[in-house]
């Protein structure tokens, strides 16, 4: 396809980063956290929804290898409140957003211009306290003075049939 | 000298700097027969491993780890040093300087007569006099037992008076490739050295070997397989020392050896000398080649399964991975955590598991220590299954896991790499050996 951005992976979680950090109510922003195992997911970030709530979300960005992306997305379930997959935009295959709603991950698509698109709203996790809690404790060290934004709509609503109605809700 | 424990097949567990907890765990210690102690960690902690190891209550073997000292040991460390004592002065004196960065360099050529005599003398009385470091190290014994004792829910016991000696001293061995290997003319100065000590009959041979590359007369090159050279070289242990013969295929992965080799290994212990051969480094198609005639095996707590050599410099703690008890194999646990929820089937009913259940934590958050608890009592559960089984019994359990297995992974993302196809590969030597 011409002219779809594909940056390598660092420039998109960079542009990811800065993204968020303009949109969303982030309280901390962790890059390469550690989560279960050995693994480390690519971004970690803590956040106000809407609705005053707080919650640790967990998002790996891949460029290519979205399969990949999706198996990491599925095992951070048990260490954040909600787990993303991150893609350029104009990357999003039906492919992964089948995977997504069927396993209850987010999809978010990033722009060249560092906007960020929830594409597919994330289901809530449930998980494992002492993961989470790993993962917590290494955001403190990180954590925002003040909030920079408003975050959309994180969370998928179990009621609601298609997470797909919830792109744009803010 | 005592001896190995009397049974029809041991499990030997070996012992990392890690393990401590575990080896006083009343559980696991009911789930082994031999705690092999690496010789590298006896001989640079020099007071605490003693200590442990004789206040234990054990039965224990030091493993010489003779492999460090042969062809190059890139920059050595301390451990390395403290061993190369262990091997003899001119072992020692071999290696340079310590933090200089240089390589050690051991070509077979070095070790002649002479230095080989100086490295049995040397190694087999350090293993034979193992029990007099408990003197040196009185007071940690007196604090190791304490802590057994506690772990145990007994009251403290006064000192042990008889601290034991080794169930087997091992020679030391070097890997081989072949009876053309240069490497096979050291190891038979070092079994005649042996039998020049006394008692020699207490001195077990450990033969090592990998696999090499052979050039035809048409110019062919012929890979012969780490079993093969085994099968080659087993018959020619030497008769003057110990019955029991320990042996290490050098990178041989159970899980991922074809059908032809672990049918070659089923073959060479059958028609090795039955009930004296000691894999050192083996799983659960080790416990299987009990059929075959294998005395034993040897593994680490979650570790150790396999080794490669020359890569034996570079070992360190384990990654934290599950035990799939019923597929015999090693999963990461967040991969783990995925495939119990896939199929619940697959759950491990140990009381480590049932105990981490009832407290609302997955496997993917279980404890280092309840990780090595589980897999010590999952291997108890695999001994027990084969003991009491047929093997043709063993190889239905593995054919019907992997059809389990399979049905499982088709629920986990795309990406999720599971394996099992081993559980075939051994459900078919088992039927047909």
């Amino acid at each position: 396809m011409t002219g779809v951005w594909t940056p390598d992976e660092a420039t998109l979680v960079n542009a990811l980063v800065r993204g968020i950090g303009r949109e969303w109510d982030v309280r901390g922003v962790g890059r390469e956290v550690r989560s279960h195992g050995r693994c480390r997911t690519d971004l970690a970030v803590d956040v106000v929804l809407p609705d005053g709530s707080r919650h640790l979300v967990g998002v790996e960005a891949k460029v290519h290898d979205w399969p990949r992306a999706v198996l990491q997305a599925v095992l951070n379930r048990r260490c954040f409140d909600a787990s993303y997959v991150a893609v350029p935009d104009g990357r999003v295959r039906d492919g992964l957003m089948d995977e997504a709603l069927a396993r209850g991950l987010g999809v978010l698509a990033v722009s060249k211009d560092g906007s960020v698109a929830v594409v597919v709203a994330a289901r809530v996790c449930a998980p494992d306290e002492p993961l989470r809690d790993r993962v917590g404790g290494q955001l403190a060290r990180r954590r925002r003075r003040r909030p920079m934004g408003r975050t959309p709509t994180l969370l998928r609503d179990p009621t609601v049939a298609a997470p797909v109605d919830l792109i744009g809700a803010a | 000298m005592k001896a190995l424990p009397d049974k029809a097949f041991l499990h030997f567990l070996a012992y990392g700097n890690s393990d401590q907890a575990s080896f006083r765990d009343r559980e696991v210690r009911e789930t082994f027969d031999v705690m092999t102690v690496p010789g590298t960690i006896a001989a640079y902690y020099d007071q605490a491993t003693p200590a442990f190891v004789l206040s234990s209550r054990l039965d224990y073997l030091i493993d010489p780890r003779t492999p460090l000292f042969q062809e190059t040991l890139d920059a050595p460390r301390a451990s390395h040093y403290s061993l190369a004592e262990w091997h003899g002065p001119d072992v020692l004196a071999a290696l340079p300087p310590l933090k200089s960065g240089d390589p050690a360099l051991y070509p077979a050529a070095f070790y002649d007569d002479a230095v080989v005599a100086g490295m049995v003398r040397e190694l087999v009385g350090r293993q034979r006099g193992y029990a007099a470091q408990g003197a040196v190290a009185q007071t940690k014994v007196d604090r190791y037992q304490a802590l057994l004792a506690l772990a145990l829910g007994e009251i403290a016991q006064e000192q042990v008076t008889e601290p034991g000696s080794p169930a087997a001293v091992l020679a030391p061995y070097f890997a081989v490739r072949g009876p053309l290997d240069p490497w096979w003319t050291v190891m038979g100065r070092v079994w005649e050295a042996c039998a020049n000590l006394a008692e020699p009959e207490t001195i077990s041979p450990v033969v090592c070997v990998g696999p090499r590359d052979e050039t035809e007369a048409d110019g062919r090159t012929v890979h012969v397989d780490g079993v093969d050279v085994l099968r080659e070289l087993l018959l020619s242990t030497p008769d003057a020392l110990a019955r029991t013969v320990y042996f290490w295929v050098t990178g041989l992965d159970e899980r991922t050896a074809d059908e032809r080799v672990l049918r070659s290994l089923w073959r060479t212990i059958a028609s090795g000398p039955p009930g004296r051969l000691v894999n050192l480094y083996g799983g659960f198609f080790s416990i299987c080649l009990r059929y075959a005639g294998l005395l034993g095996f040897g593994n680490g707590l979650t570790y150790s399964e396999s080794r490669s050599w020359p890569a034996l410099s570079s070992t360190g703690a384990a990654p934290a991975r599950f035990y799939i008890r019923d597929a015999h194999m090693f999963l990461p646990v967040g991969t783990a955590a995925l495939l119990l929820e896939a199929d619940p089937s697959f759950e491990c009913p140990c009381p480590a598991c049932a105990t981490n259940r009832a407290a609302g934590v997955s496997v993917a958050s279980m404890q280092y220590h309840d990780l090595k608890r589980h897999f010590a009592l999952a291997r108890s559960w695999e001994m027990a299954l084969v003991a009491g089984s047929r093997p043709a019994d063993v190889a239905d359990h593995l054919a019907a896991v992997a059809v389990r297995l399979r049905a499982a992974r088709d629920a986990l993302p795309v990406a999720t790499r599971i394996g099992g196809g081993h559980l075939d590969r051994w459900s078919a030597v088992l039927r047909n050996p």
